[in-house]
């Protein structure tokens, strides 16, 4: 098995001292910096997230493998060119307000993060207004509402209804997710995709991405 | 038949029979209730008023004490050490008491001792023993190591990196959930109420066999505390159990709740899949039907919950997770009416 191989591996089964050590020992070989982390790393955890929403890995899986591409993406980072480096998109998350559970956001932060984003967080209990005034200082692609209390189902509305109204132009996709959300509810409210799990989250932020 | 008390009509459905009555009870956010009693009125009026046969002391609003940090945030220090923020009457974690491992061994637990943890059980024993059933409530431990101790993330990464410490904080907590419930069952109370959730609306949150490792040997442990006395344990849990549902029923606890509608468990299904084992707690949406619907579908609703898991008894009406603040406080009011009349048995919902 080659490095890059045994490194998707040590990324798909959690093992993240040998997760860093590969990918130490593929920079000593002198491999290409992308592809460290796109047939490594981005392989790996691409797998993982299949895992998760199979079934068949949970929470501390995703974490966990997580947490451990993320180490290694920053030990590869410095080798790569800074013209080189590939973004998926920008993204803004934040928990509305009302609300401070920060899970969720955390673990699709993290998610995204691994799999090329560059994300900023809004933090939790964040007004409507306080997204617009970010979303207007710099541009997302994607702003993410998150929120685990059915009560704060009317903050997100609320949200969704000021990003649409503040004339952002480009204007950003906005995504919501949370435990009460639904289809049905995203459709009512006019937000562009709902993420029902962390994976399920990146894969439609990258689905909006490439304009689905 | 003759009338029961709420305590009667709560035990009789526990154990599988048909009260006169299905029962119900809920936690309550003081702004629903408040809206609902008499002028002036306190918690004891509303359930009064209501006629709700039983009635739950949520542990963190009634057993546990906050230190105020912050009075403009709302920012409290629990008693586990771990800072909160109060919004709507519910603690949210904002960081844990635990950095890590090494800040075990001077760690020191709340004391479940204090006797001003149980004025309002004492209260309550005192004014309704026997009338309706006295419930006290233990967070659980898998909730308590997340939120105010360990914190999320670290805590599931732990589970793969580090299992010892995970082990050695629920070790703590448990010790104090046991002293508490065991103080309760001694003030008076008629059963135990274990909340906490397992899962998220798609999934558990962790794999059924760390399920097993970690998060259901505390709660057999409570369970067995609860039977030794006499006393029915109830568990809570939002989300999709059903891969690991077999595994909680496996450590004997007598009601299950909410089962979740928002992560597509159906209560008629799980009724008869599950009905002989286990007393069914739920499930009346708190999403919609009680917060935005017109009060006739939330009649509908109740008697469709009634219809679908009511016979034989093993059932206690009550809502998918709490009665929030964002409840219409009408539309709960209907719902317990709801109760009070289709809710009689012999059923006749047709």
């Amino acid at each position: 098995m080659n490095t890059l191989n045994e490194l998707k591996q040590a990324v798909i089964q959690c093992r993240t001292d040998d997760v860093l050590s590969l990918t130490k020992q593929a920079l000593e070989q002198n491999t290409e910096p992308g592809r460290i982390i796109q047939e490594g790393l981005v392989a790996g955890i691409q797998d993982v997230g299949e895992k998760f929403a199979q079934g068949i890995y949970f929470l501390p899986e995703l974490l966990v493998a997580g947490q451990g591409v993320q180490e290694a993406v920053d030990m590869v980072e410095p080798h790569i060119p800074p013209n080189a480096a590939k973004r998926t998109g920008s993204f803004l998350i934040g928990t509305v307000r009302g609300d401070i559970h920060d899970i969720g956001k955390n673990i699709v932060s993290m998610i995204l993060k691994v799999n090329g984003w560059e994300v900023d967080d809004a933090g939790v209990d964040v007004e409507a207004q306080a997204f617009c005034a970010m979303a207007a200082e710099k541009h997302y692609d994607v702003i993410g509402l998150s929120g685990l209390l059915t009560m704060t189902m009317g903050a997100m509305e609320e949200a969704v209804k000021a990003l649409k109204e503040s004339g952002l132009d480009p204007a950003p996709k906005i995504m919501i997710g949370g435990a009460p959300l639904t289809q049905e509810f995203c459709n009512k409210i006019g937000a562009d995709a709902i993420g029902f799990d962390a994976w399920d989250a990146v894969t439609k932020a990258q689905a909006l991405m490439q304009g689905q | 038949m003759k009338t029961m008390t709420g305590l009667e009509r709560m035990l009789t459905t526990l154990k599988h029979q048909e009260p006169d009555r299905v029962p119900h009870g809920e936690l309550h956010n003081p702004a629903v209730w408040q809206a609902i009693a008499p002028e002036g009125g306190t918690y004891e009026d509303f359930i009064e008023l209501l006629d709700i046969d039983c009635v739950v002391g949520y542990d963190k609003l009634t057993g546990w004490n906050w230190e105020l940090q912050d009075p403009e945030k709302g920012i409290v220090r629990d008693i586990w050490g771990g800072l909160q923020r109060l919004t709507s009457n519910q603690p949210s974690p904002m960081s844990p008491a635990l950095a890590g491992p090494q800040d075990l061994e001077a760690y020191t637990p709340p004391d479940p001792d204090r006797p001003e943890r149980y004025l309002w059980l004492q209260a309550w024993v005192k004014r309704w023993k026997g009338e309706r059933a006295c419930i006290a409530h233990a967070t659980d431990v898998f909730d308590i190591a997340r939120e105010s101790l360990i914190g999320d993330v670290p805590y599931f990464t732990a589970m793969i990196q580090d299992p010892d410490y995970i082990q050695q904080v629920q070790e703590i907590i448990l010790d104090y959930n046991l002293r508490y419930l065991k103080n309760c069952i001694e003030v008076g109370a008629d059963a135990l109420f274990i909340t906490g959730d397992f899962a998220t609306t798609t999934a558990p949150m962790v794999s059924p066999a760390m399920t097993r490792q970690f998060l259901l040997p505390p709660l057999k442990a409570a369970v067995e505390l609860g039977h030794a006395h006499g006393l029915p344990v109830l568990k809570h849990s939002d989300g999709n159990i059903m891969p690991i549902i077999d595994d909680m029923l496996a450590t004997g606890i007598d009601g299950l709740h909410p089962i979740d509608p928002m992560a597509g468990l159906d209560l008629e299904e799980i009724k008869k899949k599950y009905g002989d084992q286990v007393t069914l707690c739920g499930n009346v949406s708190c999403a919609y039907t009680l917060c935005e619907a017109p009060q006739d579908e939330v009649v509908r609703e109740v008697k469709d919950c009634i219809r679908k898991a009511g016979k034989g008894g093993g059932y206690v009406c009550m809502s998918s997770n709490s009665i929030h603040s964002g409840v219409k406080p009408e539309n709960y009011v209907a719902m317990v009416k709801a109760i009070h009349e289709f809710g009689v048995y012999p059923l006749d919902l047709d």
